[in-house]
């Protein structure tokens, strides 16, 4: 399940692909000069950490590209700065606009009047549209991947577009355009073997219409944090709206009744160790999750969450061995590690004895850790074990990332309504 | 004249003692001497034991090297007056001369502690220590195994447990033996092993009221009192096997050693100020039938989670003062 959950994150910054097709040379004769390299430069070292590519997308000098390419500057202004290439590899510092953490954009500010910029579409693409991805991967310089437009990634709260294409890192940030020229969404993500991720334009707007930047009397840093923590909360406010709301499915797991499917968005993987030999007990498991999440540093990223199940069962085995056998279900990790001191506080954990709605009694341990910077969002860890039946057990556990104290007891509320003996 | 002359250590304790009967006593290290003592430093005839005629003891110097010395290491005179109780030094030996008739303090009663050990300093003891022990041990592996496993296996690795473990004893009696205390060393066993059988019921009684009530405050306290406790005694009964130290001395000690030891604990888990990447709720559960208590509503678990929340606020808001410090 982990494979498939990690092609979706490899960021894209380095390697590099070619192509080439008829429109793609009349694309990039008429709008090479709008295409820029996208480079973090750390100050003390003068070298730069992170490239990507960026585009012009007015005459006034804005330059749109991915909040991942220029992560560390929001991060540490004082220790970054961003600069960019153009065509005629002359480079110029830039200023960070604007972000959009969750989208995974950025918007940049260049002193120049471009003559040659890119129009944003206004419309999706039909399924199946040929696609001309842009960018410069491994800073080997620009290039043109030609690819086609396959609609929204299914099951994607974030709604990325499916891109049948080679996008390679480096290409980040870089426009995908029709065949008009006209942009349809930004490179953001791959997950191998001509399958790429594209933010839909329509994140775009969306961000433009609601430009922001720092008050007089902020400082930049405290902007950008300010700003992510509004992105971040309002995002989990949306997305557990959505999953909390929804009637969650129920089905039989074993000997207990846990939930199905709790949103399209969290998908279930299930697991079970019959085939095994000489195992003296049966465990069945399963785990649902979000694959997306939001980057917000090289070192943390957060939007996660995951909900997963183990029934164990044995006629075999004693109380006391089974006991150890649940001990060492709920001892064992569980979650993502996520985040390093730097960005977050250690777990402070709670342990009980709770009765559910429907009487059932069951042992459970919350263990809840906060942002630094951004105030009022946890990571949150729920551990559960069904009591009073002496031959099993179900095991619930649930991880969710980057919440409010509120979504997390909303979303244990609701846990504790759904889980229960058969 | 009769006298007892005890050869002694510097701190008075007795090695070896003489009673002798004559006009004249000879001390040296010839065979034909009444009070032999063996070191190199000590003359063939070393000195003489005799009484003057208003009835003192007399000690006359014989020795052609090294004399004879006070307490304190003064050299004393060809002849020299002395009381029964006295101590003189001959080479590096120590020797006190007693007379027969030298008041001896009233008899101590037996420290019922000593009586215990010495009970207890008997082979079918230690044998019966390890035994419940090893099946302790055996049993607790057992229980501990969900996987198949034989039965000899779980037996055969609880006894090499046990026998792993008689490195303990060993030290203590070795110990003993440095110190010069007298090795009881079935005691020592029996001791270590009945011991170990009860740290693990204490913290099978632990793992009940952890499964019960969580780590509350009460609880940890208790627990960590009750930890102090058996560490202290055990360090009290390793030091009062292995050396003559006096029982208020023993208790000082240990106190001591444990305040320490959990001192040195305290400070290498609270050096560094680093988050755990993962969450550690050192889950114990038990089975149901060890639920004692009433379970409480979801609503209240939640409140009582409204703790966790301020404190991670609370960290994050140290952790980011803290860092503006810096």
């Amino acid at each position: 399940m982990r494979r498939v959950q990690s092609l979706f994150v490899s960021l894209l910054l380095f390697i590099g692909y070619t192509a080439d097709a008829a429109e793609a040379d009349e694309l990039f004769s008429n709008y090479g000069s709008a295409l820029v390299q996208i480079k973090s430069i750390n100050i003390n070292s003068g070298q730069k950490s992170s490239i990507g590519t960026g585009f012009f997308i007015n005459d006034s000098g804005r330059i749109v590209t991915n909040y991942h390419v220029i992560s560390s500057f929001v991060q540490s202004p004082e220790q970054y700065r961003i600069e960019y290439v153009d065509e005629k590899e002359q480079s110029f510092e830039v200023q960070v606009h604007d972000i959009d953490v969750v989208n995974d954009l950025a918007i940049l500010k260049a002193d120049v009047r471009p003559e040659v910029y890119f129009q944003l579409a206004k419309e999706e693409p039909a399924k199946g549209d040929d696609l001309f991805a842009l960018g410069n991967p491994h800073d080997l310089g620009m290039i043109v991947v030609p690819g086609t437009y396959n609609g929204i990634k299914s099951k994607s709260y974030y709604q990325r577009i499916h891109f049948t294409g080679s996008i390679n890192p480096g290409m980040s940030g870089g426009p995908t355009v029709d065949a008009k020229g006209q942009v349809i969404g930004i490179n953001v993500a791959t997950a191998g073997n001509q399958i790429g991720f594209l933010v839909p334009v329509a994140k775009l707007h969306a961000l433009l219409a609601d430009l922001k930047s720092p008050e007089s009397d902020e400082s930049v840093e405290g902007f950008f944090t300010n700003r992510i923590t509004e992105q971040l909360t309002r995002n989990q406010q949306q997305l557990y709206q959505q999953v909390l709301q929804a009637e969650w499915p129920r089905y039989s797991l074993g000997g207990a009744k846990v939930p199905n499917e709790i949103s399209e968005f969290l998908p279930c993987w299930g697991n079970s160790n019959e085939d095994k030999e000489k195992i003296r007990y049966t465990a069945i498991s399963s785990s649902c999750y979000l694959s997306e999440r939001i980057y917000i540093s090289s070192e943390m990223t957060t939007g996660h969450a995951q909900i997963s199940f183990n029934w164990l069962q044995s006629e075999d085995l004693s109380g006391l061995q089974l006991s150890a056998l649940y001990n060492k279900t709920l001892n064992s990790n569980y979650g993502r590690s996520n985040a390093r001191q730097d960005d977050v506080t250690d777990f402070h954990c709670y342990e009980s004895i709770v009765q559910n709605p429907a009487e059932d009694v069951s042992k459970g341990y919350t263990c809840v850790r906060a942002y630094r910077k951004y105030q009022g969002l946890f990571d949150v860890r729920y551990y559960s074990l069904l009591l009073e039946k002496s031959d099993q057990t179900l095991v619930g556990r649930y991880a969710l990332e980057g919440v409010t104290k509120e979504t997390a007891e909303r979303f244990y509320k609701k846990y504790m309504e759904s889980v229960s003996w058969n | 004249m009769e006298l007892v002359v005890e050869i002694i250590t510097r701190s008075e304790k007795v090695l070896h003692l003489v009673p002798v009967k004559g006009d004249t006593i000879s001390i040296g290290r010839g065979y034909d001497c009444d009070v032999i003592i063996q070191e190199e430093h000590v003359c063939p005839l070393h000195a003489k034991i005799s009484q003057t005629e208003s009835g003192d003891l007399l000690l006359t110097d014989e020795s052609e090297v090294n004399g004879i010395k006070d307490r304190a290491q003064r050299p004393l005179g060809q002849k020299h007056i002395f009381k029964s109780g006295d101590v003189f030094s001959f080479g590096k030996s120590f020797i006190r001369i007693v007379d027969v008739r030298h008041p001896v303090p009233m008899a101590k009663k037996l420290n019922p502690l000593e009586e215990f050990f010495t009970t207890l300093n008997t082979w079918y003891w230690a044998v019966a220590a390890t035994l419940i022990f090893t099946f302790i041990q055996g049993f607790k592996r057992y229980q501990e195994t969900f996987q198949t496993v034989t039965l000899s296996k779980t037996a055969v690795s609880s006894v090499m447990m046990a026998l792993l473990f008689v490195i303990v004893p060993i030290l203590v009696a070795i110990a003993a033996r440095i110190f010069k205390k007298e090795v009881k060393f079935f005691a020592i066993v029996a001791f270590f092993y009945f011991y170990a059988c009860v740290i693990q019921l204490v913290s099978s009684l632990g793992n009940v009221l952890l499964f019960n009530w969580g780590e509350l405050g009460v609880i940890f306290w208790t627990g960590e009192v009750l930890f102090f406790l058996l560490c202290c005694l055990f360090l009290w009964g390793a030091f009062y096997l292995a050396s003559n130290m006096s029982i208020a001395r023993i208790s000082t000690v240990s106190t001591a050693f444990t305040f320490t030891l959990f001192g040195l604990v305290y400070i290498y888990d609270s050096g560094d100020d680093k988050v755990s990447l993962n969450p550690v709720i050192s889950a114990n559960v038990l089975p149901s039938s060890f639920l004692f208590t009433k379970p409480i509503n979801v609503d209240r678990y939640i409140e009582n989670t409204g703790a966790l929340f301020d404190a991670a606020v609370k960290e994050a808001e140290r952790r980011n003062s803290e860092a503006n410090n810096d």
